[in-house]
């Protein structure tokens, strides 16, 4: 487990950050919390000639509110996600989801926005930010641009993020009193990551049902699969037991799932149902 | 509870902390990995990736002319020499040798193929890398009845077929057993492939000595003296000029004894740059180049009166040992010979073993080493032959257990069990399980429509008796004393029960007692710690060195009393002439006048003894484990909600000590029995390669142990001990499995191989759902 | 590892098979391509990144056509190999005209990947397979419409 030989930057500006992107090319790769990018160069999966360490840039860290908006910076870590009361408050699925990433050290390191841009099919933060309407606000030399979480997690290992791009933020919507949401996972033993795994939101009227509801699942493919049928089941209706049950067994509707080794495509299929129908439950 | 006993009498039987921790938890231990010498040099490995296939060329010129790297070998430079070559346990065993670089072939992922020298270890990987070898891949043979069905294709060219061996014993009149049968409970059973994962992964360093005159070697081992041997015979080199040492050594578990084929190329290139080189396996290499353990196929007949009378067994055990035989591969499955009937009495036995070829990573003694499979045959057929009869577990047990007057008792195999009261463990895991209640409550949320279990497994553990061991007692001149053992440990907290034995029996406090091993110039021969041996084996060899020590000092004593030697006693660490306490000599003294020369004159100065131990017979040690289940059927996931666990290994040196080993070989046993699985698919490619994969116990995944035990003392043995490195690993899984299959009887499932994962129950509990709603 | 797909083309049949058996359309859609030379008849050496996302090896390839039936069917093996590991694969491709304007691509190859990828990825091979695979009959049906448009 050795990695070849790289350059090694650390900026402390996000303009220092780009320039040093633009100067190295297709060759630099961007190190945020390491624990998806190292491994990958100790396995000589990855070679890049150079990192651009964007760890030590204080304005991409941090957790605020902005009205009605959480707004996370992208350099953040997992565990003061986890442990933040502004997130429990606006959006307790994400803390969460942060919460059962990997193990202590992983949370001590790793950081929202490396979790996005690397986008593991098997990652928490896809699956969780999809269901929450997420957006990401990128900066580039050209400019900024926001990108709805649907339109940024594409398939796997693969978003809309560009190579001379940094994600800035995590934009969360909607953090009121009527939103709820909830994570829910289901761990492969060997590695922590997901085998399956539901993040739903859920709005509710004045009338306590439910208004409208986003439900994302992970594992069921290369990108966060949107469980449009139980949304649809579930919008307009009175949360009962009987209607989550209801409408979670609709959750692998329209999924193709992959299977592996450890969890056959029936398996998730199944697990996709048992998950979206504890994650909703953990939501009221 | 004694803690830091000062006094001597009772150290056997005190859970002293064990002295090795301090330096071990705080960093300061040392292993290979810490060696640095001056101009050391690295060494990294080209590994095929596939299972078989035939090197169509190997291009080295581009390594070679990498920075730093100061050579790049393969089969080509070796000429024939350096192989590791098993020794062969059985007439006519199929053992070609293993080159150290594969010469034209590779069967199996991870077989070596180059190696490359560098400065650092990240050039010698860069330059690894930079090898291009062009294969040509070929159909690999994966499964035991594929490579053992008639006309199957050689694993290896060199093969006639692909049985490593096949050894039969047969006792009794087994057909006329099988005649009169009532009934006959039928089995097949595969114990999943583990991967060892000692947390230090192998690895060496290999210095010359003095040009030309010596070979200095610190290997990650369990068996210094038998490495050094093996080491001067594959290598060529003689046997008194090698200098080998295990330092700490991060746990082995049976992977660690023998010689690898990168333990010959770093001692070569050592001799052959005159430079030390080190080689410490990564992870993933760790996962491909060291041996594995269990992958057993076991085809069992029980044969039954109505009564539920054990009459006959016939066993045919097919192991699967990977592609290249190292030193111990071949052996594990023999164990079926003696343990097959396990607790009980069996008088109509074969037993049929086979070891077989496949193109996957090799096999080897794994915490267990073939008990483990034994057990687990033989209690998965007991409760399914209580289950077919309609009998209960317990009564079906006792019924057929070995009674405690029959000991010695010699098997159906010739097997002779020293001593045992297997009743005994069984009816204090009953009790300390509450196993009535536990019934009823499973029998409560069972009518709840919840799938509960409760499995039970009784079971022996043989240990001890292979090869001797020997120990030395040197009293030095201030009275304080070295020992010398030949079981060099590798986390076993020999240090801690080896200073005990002697403390106990020469009466000095353990602070001035220090236990060294693992040195091949410093220790005498000797041979290790594998299969549970050291408190039998090294703890016998103390006893006689310490007994050997006593009487001469008893004789020194006589002469500076002017007393006769008979009326000599040892009391409370000093020697006296029986009844006048006043005038004892202590042990310095003594020693003083030992290396002084106030001795006798026919005596030889000094206060030194050695002694090697042999009993020429294994120790019987046995327990009772209980498990208490649960499975939830919308996903398969498996608890363990108790686990009761009775062990009786005789007399306990270091209760604490036993208890961790306890500890430890359940952890690695319910490993098995929950998740771990090397895998392979049909191509023989590795499924589960990694820790992102394979899925190792951790301790959160431990559920709480209640621990009890039974003290049966050996009979055999001078400190009355047996082993108990392996019990965890050999009780824990079948009860967990008998647990599971009684969690799933009520869907009618008779039986389900370990690992017990999440989606293996669920596809099995949907397919019994289907059926019983067909 | 077995996998299998369909994939449905908007244009003739000979018009796809002319499509998937020109070696410039190849080249210009295997994806992670970067050199691709002929070496004998319907045998092909290549360079190419394979992988997905930003965790992509280089191997060297031999890309073989064979089993040729026109405008029907054809086999096609790769074996790659790079520092990360290797790829091996057949594939078998069946056309079918489901009417003039329509073809249907059937495929189903067996794969074996070894080396560190196959260690540590194992739980996304077969996904991130067929999205490579799909990745490449997007980019022929891009090929098969520009032929289209040029008439």
């Amino acid at each position: 487990m050795f990695p070849a030989s790289f350059d090694y930057h650390a900026p402390t500006t996000v303009p220092e950050a780009l320039r040093l992107l633009a100067e190295n090319g297709p060759d630099a790769k961007l190190l945020a919390g390491g624990h998806s990018l190292l491994p990958a160069m100790k396995l000589r999966l990855l070679e890049p000639g150079c990192l651009v360490d964007i760890g030590r840039i204080p304005e991409l860290r941090g957790i605020r509110r902005e009205g009605q908006t959480l707004v996370i910076g992208a350099a953040t870590l997992h565990a003061d996600i986890a442990t933040s009361d502004v997130v429990r408050q606006a959006a307790p699925g994400l803390a969460t989801a942060a919460s059962l990433i990997g193990d202590v050290q992983v949370r001590n390191r790793g950081t929202i926005g490396g979790s996005a841009a690397h986008d593991d099919p098997a990652a928490d933060y896809p699956v969780i930010l999809t269901a929450l309407d997420a957006s990401f606000m990128l900066v580039s030399s050209a400019g900024a641009r926001t990108v709805a979480s649907g339109d940024f997690f594409l398939d796997y290992f693969t978003t809309a993020l560009s190579d001379l791009e940094i994600i800035t933020e995590v934009r969360i919507p909607g953090a009121a009193a009527s939103v709820t949401s909830a994570y829910a996972k289901l761990e492969h033993p060997a590695s922590g990551f997901l085998v399956v795994s539901a993040g739903v939101r859920i709005e509710r009227g004045a009338d306590g049902r439910c208004r409208t509801a986003r439900i994302a699942i992970g594992g069921l493919g290369g990108r966060p699969f949107r469980a449009t049928a139980v949304e649809s089941a579930l919008a307009g209706h009175a949360l009962t037991p009987a209607a989550i049950a209801a409408a979670a067994a609709l959750a692998a509707d329209g999924s193709d799932p992959d299977g592996d080794a450890y969890a056959p495509a029936e398996y998730r299929r199944h697990m996709a149902t048992v998950y979206v129908q504890r994650a909703l439950e953990a939501a009221l | 509870m004694t803690q830091h006993p000062h006094g001597t009498t009772g150290l056997i039987g005190a859970s002293v902390p064990r002295v090795e921790d301090l330096a071990l938890i705080t960093g300061a231990g040392q292993y290979v990995d810490d060696i640095q010498l001056p101009g050391m040099l690295h060494m990294a490995v080209v590994r095929s990736p596939y299972p078989k296939a035939r090197i169509r060329s190997i291009e080295t010129a581009a390594a070679r002319a990498m920075p730093g790297v100061a050579a790049v070998i393969t089969s080509a430079d070796l000429e024939g020499k350096l192989n590791v070559v098993a020794p062969p346990m059985f007439p006519g065993m199929q053992a070609p040798p293993t080159p150290a670089l594969a010469a034209g072939m590779v069967y199996a992922v991870g077989a070596p193929i180059a190696a490359v020298v560098a400065a650092t270890r990240t050039l010698a990987q860069d330059a690894a890398n930079a090898v291009e070898v062009e294969y040509e891949p070929l159909p690999a043979t994966v499964d035991v009845e594929v490579a053992t069905a008639p006309g199957a294709a050689p694993v290896r060219d060199e093969l006639q077929h692909n049985i490593v061996y096949t050894t039969v014993r047969e006792g009794g009149d087994v057909d006329k057993a099988f005649g009169e049968a009532h009934h006959i409970t039928r089995l097949r059973i595969q114990s999943p492939r583990q991967v060892v994962l000692a947390m230090e992964p192998r690895g060496l360093v290999a210095a010359p000595e003095r040009p030309g005159q010596g070979l200095r070697v610190w290997i990650s081992h369990q068996t210094p003296h038998l490495a050094r041997s093996e080491l001067a015979a594959e290598l060529g080199y003689p046997e008194h000029l090698i200098h080998l040492s295990a330092p700490d050594v991060g746990g082995g578990f049976g992977s660690k004894s023998g010689i690898y084929r990168e333990d010959l190329l770093a001692c070569h290139l050592a001799l052959k740059l005159d430079r030390p080189v080190k080689w410490v396996a990564t992870r993933s290499e760790d996962f491909v180049a060291t041996n594995q353990g269990r992958d057993q196929l076991m085809f069992s007949e029980l044969a039954l009166s109505q009564d539920g009378t054990m009459l006959g067994l016939k066993v045919k055990l097919l192991a699967n040992m990977g592609a290249y035989l190292h030193f111990a591969t071949a052996g594990p499955p023999q164990r079926m010979m003696g343990m097959a009937p396990g607790c009980y009495q069996i008088r109509n036995l074969r037993v049929e073993v086979s070891g077989v070829f496949t193109n996957t990573v090799s096999t080897g003694p794994y915490r267990g080493a073939g008990r483990p499979e034994a057990v687990l045959n033989i209690e998965r057929l007991a409760d399914l032959a209580a289950r077919e009869l309609g009998l209960d577990r317990i009564a079906l047990r006792r019924k057929n257990f070995i009674r405690p007057d029959q000991f010695p008792y010699r098997t159906a195999t010739g097997v002779e069990y020293d001593s045992g009261d297997y009743e005994k463990a069984l009816d204090e895991a009953l009790r300390l399980s509450g196993y009535d209640a536990m019934l009823r409550q499973r029998d409560e949320r069972r009518a709840r429509g919840e799938l509960v279990g409760v499995g039970l497994c009784s079971f022996v553990e043989p240990s001890g008796g292979a090869f001797f061991e020997s120990g030395s007692i040197r009293v030095e001149p201030s009275g304080a004393v070295t020992v010398l053992t030949g079981s060099s440990p590798h986390g076993q907290g020999l240090e801690t029960t080896f200073a005990q034995v002697v403390g106990e029996k020469l009466g000095v406090p353990m602070d001035r007692i220090s236990v060294r091993h693992g040195d091949t110039v410093a220790i005498q021969q000797g041979i290790g710690t594998f299969g549970s041996r050291s408190a039998i084996m090294g703890g016998g060899a103390l006893v006689a060195a310490a007994e050997k020590v006593i009487d001469k000092a008893k004789r020194i004593a006589a002469h500076l009393l002017e007393a006769a030697t008979e009326d000599i006693v040892l009391e409370d660490g000093a020697f006296a002439v029986a009844g006048v306490p006043n005038k004892a000599m202590t042990w310095a003294q003594i020693s003083g006048a030992a290396h002084r020369g106030r001795i006798p004159a026919d005596m030889e100065a000094g206060l030194q003894e050695s002694a090697t131990y042999d009993p020429r017979r294994e120790s019987w040690g046995f327990g009772t484990h209980v498990a208490l289940v649960s499975i939830e059927t919308n996903t398969g996931e498996l608890k363990i909600e108790k686990l009761v666990l009775v062990d009786d290994c005789g007399v306990l040196i270091n209760p604490k000590i036993v208890e961790g080993q306890i500890h430890g070989g359940v952890a690695q046993g319910l490993g098995e029995a929950l998740r771990e699985h090397m895998r392979f698919d049909e191509d023989g490619q590795v499924l589960t390669g990694s820790l992102m994969d394979y899925a190792i116990l951790r301790a959160a995944d431990m559920p709480p142990l209640i621990m009890g035990e039974t003290e049966t003392p050996n009979p055999f043995n001078p400190l009355g001990v047996k082993g108990v490195g392996e019990a965890g690993a050999n009780g824990a899984p079948p009860a967990v499995a008998n647990a599971v299959m009684d969690a799933l009887e009520p869907l009618g499932i008779r039986h389900v191989d370990m690992p017990y994962t999440a989606p293996k129950l669920w596809a099995a509990i949907r397919a019994a759902q289907g059926d019983q709603g067909a | 590892m077995k996998l299998d797909g369909v994939y449905t083309f908007h244009a003739p049949r000979q018009l796809v098979w002319e499509t998937v058996q020109d070696p410039e359309a190849l080249r210009r859609c295997i994806p992670g391509l970067e050199t691709f030379e002929p070496t004998g008849q319907d045998e092909y050496a290549a360079t190419m990144k394979i992988g997905v996302g930003s965790i992509k090896g280089s191997y060297r390839a031999k890309i073989r056509i064979f089993d040729l039936q026109e405008p029907e069917h054809y086999k096609l093996s790769v074996e790659a190999t790079g520092t990360p590991g290797f790829v091996r694969g057949e594939g078998s491709f069946d056309l079918v005209a489901d009417d003039a304007e329509t073809t249907t691509l059937r495929w189903e190859a067996d794969a074996q990947i070894g080396g560190a990828v196959a260690a540590v990825g194992q739980r996304m091979l077969g996904g991130v397979a067929k999205m490579t695979v799909g990745q490449l009959w997007a980019a022929l049906d891009a090929q098969v419409k520009a032929r289209q448009a040029r008439g």
